[in-house]
């Protein structure tokens, strides 16, 4: 599914270079689920918005199912990502102004699914998150457990073969932050692969593999299964 | 333009994407951009406010400059045969010099009409536009009434123009000289409710009209407004005709609102008549006169704006126009600086959409789409309150400036499409940019919360920020500068030493040159104590229009005739109005006489600007000498005074000739001792009214009558227009002044709460705050001073008698911005001041 090698990303301001990616390189496997751990400043945060195609890297590849997205244009990494990939992020980057069903009708929106279609997914995914009975309240309204379940689901509505999830747990207490752990696992279970950025070796349990990183380079691999 | 190629872009994204099946559901993401807007617009309440008040003021302002100009536009143009109707005006060509006018002598309709057969119509008028009414009823006490424009039309007008008729029939009407046409207005005024809706039976009816008898032969539906023939009454130019017999015969004195109109039929062009018209003037103009004068068409619907050959009663100044349309501009620029500043100020709050709406596909377009609905969502909604502002801003217009138009406002096609148009401008003025950068955001970094308030800091040298706040300042002091000196020089012409003491003298208006009523008139008054001097003549020393004629020393040739105003007043016309005498005499009883078509002599009086026109060396020098008035009278001069103000401040003292002239009495001076006395004021009045009792009576303290009637009446309007224009473009530009503090205090709360825990005081805070716009302010006034100074010296030049520009008028331009503006920034400022720092700092 996702293939990198030697990708180099460096942060220029007028007199300071922060190099965030140094040669990097690794695999990630069809149905994979990988966590990736390492202090702060080590890359991890810059590796995940390249591999969601949020930002280029300076050199280096990316195949992404085979393809080489490494200079996509805007236009072109745009339409990739809201066809292939889900997000989940640490602060569960809900829209305010939108209500918890809106909110995850967003991306069929901007896929094209017709409004029935849209229902009927949006429904489906919020009542397997179990937070049907909140569709209509808006993220304001929720508990952090709560809108990051509604964040999960966003990032499934789609079906997307690929989710990248940004420390999902670490605004959340225990219970809750197992809950959506538990709901991760699932969707691996169900096909999907999952890129997982941690701080918590707790978290990282439940995947296949880590890949710790140090410095904008992998240090080691651990296989867990 | 760019409106245009998005909304391109975005139909080419939708066919494109129905090609690869994946079409992004056009109705359900407007849907949602709505929502969004819609929730977005009430979370941020201030906000949505300042935008909606001040985008509502503007785009009402902008309706009634619309509505206004529109009705300059469209005047004449709803007669169906306006496209092929012209008025008939002259060049006059002595000399170097040509006169333009859009008159002609009284001969020449009927001459048209036996000259050229296949002219379709010809119509004149001749705006007479005064009368006394009576209407006899049957008890007997007669009722006056005081009215204005009277026209009189020949039985050929309504082939020409289509005004409606509500009673009488159009070919059969103003064809006898004692008939006369009312519109409904009159018709209700003069005869009642009862007959209303009726008005066949007043058909019939006799009114009397300065004490003839006219029998009703027609009502008329109200004229439209934007007419240069509306009036409010039409009399048959037959009973012209009756009563100046000589006067139809002369083709060569041409009288002012006398209109010639002429409807050319489908295949002969103007260019043709034109042609033609050559032949006619050199068949029916003397010799000389044919060599000057040609006769030209002039389109109906272009008689309104024209300013070569003069519109009509009703032309509109295009100064005025220009005026307007500029305010306008300005109050909408305010508005639309007030949305950038605050929407980018705001975008950092909207960031994290941005880049949550980026990070799930949504891609640049969609989201400047997105901002720009945004925009236009709320321009709409300004627009609805716009149209219910406009119609209460228009009635105001129509009472506030004493207009002679009567706007309304009419929703119609022209109205929405303006109103679209409009909408679509704004919207990308005031929404282009925000979108641009809001749209621009990376979304790894917007979700970061790293956007950096690049385009909302003031620290950067310069931003787009700083210079849409300098240009609001700008905007403002140029307007407050444009307000001192209209105001100044108007109050200069109040306060002006105009030669003579206007105070003290009441203007009463006569109805006729009797001189056995003068008389008597005069002789009841002076029984008065404090009633001092009484003077009849042709109108008060500064007065319009008391006739020109030409003045030449008897030895100089006809080409050295100077022009100059020629005034009818008695022997006591100095002595009333306080005019000093420099030479010679002042006029005496046996001065007296009565003009008539062969020359005659008389003595006469000139001003000091005459003796030195004709070359007399002093006033003492011109007294005794003879003088030769339009060509053919011999004046002897008997006296010279001082030069007096005896045209509008707008021009220089012109030379003037006062005589003793009985032909033309249209004023009464009396000088009081107490002006404002009722009684005696009661005592003139009943003296008055017993002379003329089938006339009313008219007066009003002369300095009253120069404010009020005549020559400043478009200053006022300029100087009453910039007052309101300045007071709304203040309080836009305050307002956004305020939301934008506002914000700035919010994002830079944590700056503030470091510098307090530090131990900066409350006062130091406001100060540092207010120093970043007090340095804007000075900026906009280094633009503005230069450019007020500019645009007013160039306004003063259309003034004789000015006002030098002070540095105290831009001093206080800046002082009063200065004021408004730390007023404004104070209240923000003081609140991020006194806040307690320990809040924000958890916060962060």
């Amino acid at each position: 599914m996702i293939k990198i090698s030697d990708l180099e990303k460096v942060y220029r301001t007028e007199e300071v270079e922060t190099v965030a990616l140094n040669k990097l390189s690794f695999e990630v496997k069809d149905g994979e689920f990988v966590a990736v751990m390492g202090p702060s400043g080590c890359g991890k945060s810059t590796l995940l918005n390249i591999l969601g195609l949020l930002d280029d890297p300076d050199a280096g590849s990316f195949l992404f199912n085979q393809i080489e997205v490494a200079h996509f244009n805007e236009r072109k990494r745009a339409d990739l990502r809201k066809h292939n990939i889900g997000f989940v992020f640490q602060s569960f980057n809900l829209i305010d102004e939108l209500t918890v069903f809106e909110n995850v009708e967003l991306p069929l929106i901007y896929t094209g699914v017709k409004t029935a279609e849209r229902k009927k997914r949006v429904e489906e995914v919020l009542d397997k998150v179990q937070i049907m009975h909140r569709r209509n309240h808006y993220p304001q309204q929720l508990s952090g457990g709560q809108q990051q379940r509604v964040a999960v689901a966003r990032a499934v509505v789609n079906h997307p073969k690929l989710i990248l999830a940004d420390e999902p747990t670490g605004n959340l207490d225990s219970n809750n932050g197992n809950e959506v752990m538990q709901l991760l696992t699932e969707l691996n279970e169900q096909g999907t692969t999952i890129v997982m950025v941690t701080h918590s070796e707790h978290d990282a349990r439940y995947s296949h593999r880590i890949i710790r990183m140090l410095d904008g380079q992998t240090v080691t691999e651990n296989i867990l299964i | 333009m760019l409106w245009i190629l998005l909304m391109a872009r975005l139909l080419a994204v939708i066919r494109d994407n129905k090609k690869h099946r994946k079409t992004p559901n056009i109705f359900s993401m407007l849907s949602n951009y709505i929502k969004t807007t819609v929730r977005n617009l009430r979370r941020n309440k201030v906000n949505t406010l300042i935008n909606i008040t001040g985008l509502t003021v503007s785009i009402a302002c902008c309706i009634v400059v619309y509505v206004f100009i529109k009705n300059e536009k469209t005047f004449d143009n709803f007669h169906s045969k306006a496209s092929r109707t012209y008025r008939i005006v002259f060049d006059d060509k002595t000399g170097n010099n040509i006169e333009h006018g859009g008159y002609v002598s009284f001969p020449v309709a009927k001459a048209l009409r036996i000259d050229f057969p296949q002219l379709e119509n010809v119509t004149q008028v001749y705006v007479r536009n005064y009368g006394v009414i009576q209407i006899p009823s049957a008890n007997d006490t007669r009722k006056l009434f005081d009215e204005q424009e009277i026209t009189y039309a020949d039985e050929y007008f309504f082939k020409t123009f289509d005004f409606q008729l509500l009673a009488g029939n159009k070919d059969n009407i103003l064809k006898s000289p004692d008939e006369v046409v009312l519109t409904k207005r009159l018709a209700d005024k003069f005869f009642g409710k009862e007959y209303a809706d009726a008005y066949n039976r007043v058909i019939g009816k006799t009114i009397i009209i300065n004490k003839k008898p006219y029998r009703i032969s027609g009502v008329l539906k109200d004229m439209p407004r934007n007419s240069n023939i509306a009036c409010n009454m039409l009399l048959p130019f037959k009973d012209f005709e009756r009563n100046n017999a000589a006067t139809m015969q002369n083709w060569i004195d041409t009288y002012s609102e006398h209109y010639v109109f002429v409807t050319l039929p489908e295949n002969y062009t103007p260019q043709q008549f034109d042609k033609a018209l050559i032949g006619f003037k050199n068949k029916h103009l003397p010799g000389e006169y044919a060599k000057r004068i040609t006769w030209h068409p002039q389109l109906l619907t272009k008689v309104h704006t024209d300013e070569m050959y003069g519109g009509t009663y009703y032309a509109t100044p295009s100064v005025l126009i220009i005026a307007f349309i500029t305010m306008g501009i300005i109050v909408l620029l305010t508005a639309c600086i007030n949305f950038i500043n605050l929407a980018t100020v705001q975008s950092l709050k909207r960031a994290k959409e941005v880049g949550i709406r980026k990070t799930l596909g949504s891609r640049k377009y969609q989201l400047r789409l997105q901002f720009m609905i945004e925009t236009f969502v709320l321009v709409l909604m300004a627009s609805a309150f716009a149209v219910l502002l406009a119609n209460w801003f228009l009635q105001q217009f129509n009472q506030y400036l004493l207009f002679i138009v009567d706007l309304g406002l009419h929703i119609d096609f022209s109205i929405i499409l303006f109103l679209a148009i409009l909408g679509l401008i704004i919207t990308f003025f005031a929404g282009y940019y925000p979108a641009k950068v809001l749209s621009g955001y990376e979304p790894a970094k917007a979700l970061k919360g790293g956007i950096q308030a690049k385009y909302t800091s003031f620290k950067s040298r310069f931003s787009l920020r700083k210079v849409l706040v300098v240009t609001q300042f700008v905007v403002t002091q140029l307007l407050i500068i444009g307000t001192i000196v209209v105001a100044s020089q108007i109050k200069y012409f109040y306060s002006k030493d105009l030669g003579y003491d206007k105070t003290g003298v009441l203007n009463v208006e006569m109805p006729g040159n009797d001189e056995q009523k003068l008389e008597l008139f005069r002789q009841t008054i002076v029984r008065n104590a404090n009633v001092r001097d009484v003077s009849f003549s042709s109108g008060p020393p500064t007065s319009a229009g008391n006739g020109f004629g030409n003045i030449r020393l008897p030895e100089a040739p006809a080409a050295d005739n100077i022009t100059m105003e020629r005034k009818f007043t008695d022997n006591n016309y100095l002595k009333t109005y306080k005019i000093q005498l420099l030479a010679g005499r002042d006029l005496w009883e046996n001065d007296k006489v009565t003009l008539s078509d062969s020359a005659a002599r008389y003595n006469i009086l000139i001003n000091n600007k005459a003796v030195t026109a004709l070359g007399f060396a002093s006033p003492e020098k011109a007294i005794g000498k003879n003088i030769i008035i339009n060509d053919r009278d011999v004046a002897t001069i008997v006296g010279v005074t001082k030069d007096f103000n005896n045209a509008a401040l707008q021009n220089e003292v012109a030379p003037c000739v006062l005589f003793y002239g009985t032909n033309w009495v249209s004023t009464a001076g009396i000088r009081m001792n107490r002006i404002n006395d009722a009684a005696t004021n009661d005592f003139i009045q009943k003296a008055w009214e017993a002379v003329y009792p089938d006339n009313i009576y008219k007066s009003m303290p002369l300095d009253e009558y120069m404010h009020k009637k005549a020559f400043y009446v478009l200053e006022d309007i300029m100087y009453k227009g910039f007052k309101i224009f300045v007071v709304l473009s203040i309080i836009i530009g305050c307002m956004g002044l305020y939301g934008l503090i506002g914000f700035l205090a919010v994002q830079r709360q944590k700056e503030i709460s470091i510098r307090k825990v530090l131990g900066a005081s409350a006062k130091k805070i406001v100060y540092m705050f207010s120093i970043e716009f007090l340095w804007l302010i000075g900026i906009a006034f280094l633009v503005a001073a230069p450019l007020g100074y500019l645009a007013m010296t160039s306004w003063l030049q259309g003034f004789a008698y000015r006002i030098n520009l002070s540095p105290v008028y831009f001093i206080a331009a800046f002082l009063i911005s200065l004021l408004i503006a730390t007023f404004t920034v104070s209240f923000q400022s003081i609140k991020a001041a006194v806040a307690n720092p320990v809040k924000s700092l958890r916060n962060e």
